[in-house]
């Protein structure tokens, strides 16, 4: 196990992440996907003492409004490069090339 | 904390810190060591496995983010012993040297495939851009790739599975 040591805890909603974030200050850190925080951690040149997953609380997903496109924040690049909605309503953000998730 | 995730189409429970990587969960506490931890910083994909479906690179994700959901290594392509398709044209077209980063891109390349069937040379080797073979092999690997496409298509070839020699000139 690489990273330090640290308490983890899994948001259901963004309100619950709000909470979370509220109780632990500064020593929490959001994790959404983790494929830049998580780099960080295993090199150790970040240690925060709590990690809230964000990862599930339902902010993922692309929907199209009146006029508006709303793409949550924890959408992946991976869905917004193949989400058809985007190509239809904003092709520029979709050119951003096929990530891994 | 309890994680309960389904690895290979069969679902487990195990007990795991919230640190532990998941390439480190499905090497060392499921005994599959298919995916290789090679650089721990997400640079090289040969620890790239399916997340429900779609290539993840699992040293960048904690066991406990899959909780709920599906992982396939590629222990898990060849669940009856025949060979997946991607890793038929592997063998066929010599797709590998020495074989670190196999796994990792046939995992890629079966992600890719799901997401696009028919890819152009150009879309296999962009969509492969995230695994590194440290043999330099891609040549072999593209060409694997577009084979298995091909064998997939309906448009493509129906004798048999590897198509050799099937692979269009492409330098």
């Amino acid at each position: 196990m690489i990273p330090a040591p640290f308490g983890y805890a899994r948001a259901s909603s963004a309100s619950h992440a709000a909470g979370l974030l509220a109780g632990h200050g500064d020593d929490a850190k959001l994790l959404a996907g983790g494929q830049s925080l998580l780099p960080m951690m295993t090199l150790r040149l970040s240690r925060p003492a709590m990690l809230i997953d964000v990862g599930m609380a339902g902010l993922s997903g692309i929907a199209a409004g009146d006029g508006e496109l709303v793409i949550g924040a924890a959408t992946t690049h991976a869905e917004i490069a193949s989400s058809s909605l985007v190509r239809a309503q904003a092709p520029a953000a979709g050119v951003c090339r096929r990530p891994h998730r | 904390m309890q994680l309960i995730v389904t690895v290979n189409g069969r679902q487990r429970a195990d007990e795991v810190e919230p640190r532990l990587l998941l390439v480190h969960y499905l090497r060392e506490v499921c005994g599959l060591r298919a995916a290789n931890a090679g650089c721990d910083t997400t640079s090289c994909g040969a620890c790239t496995v399916l997340l429900d479906g779609a290539s993840v690179k699992s040293c960048a994700m904690l066991a406990v983010q899959a909780q709920g959901r599906s992982v396939t290594t590629a222990e898990g392509l060849a669940p009856s012993g025949e060979l997946h398709p991607v890793q038929q044209a592997f063998r066929a077209e010599h797709a590998l040297q020495c074989g670190f980063c196999t796994p990792c891109m046939v995992l890629a390349a079966v992600s890719l495939l799901a997401e696009r069937p028919d890819p152009t040379e150009q879309q296999v080797r962009e969509g492969l851009e995230g695994n590194l073979c440290r043999c330099t092999g891609y040549h072999n690997i593209v060409t694997a790739v577009l084979a298995a496409a091909r064998a997939a298509t309906p448009a493509g070839h129906t004798a048999g599975p590897a198509s050799p020699g099937g692979a269009p000139e492409s330098r």
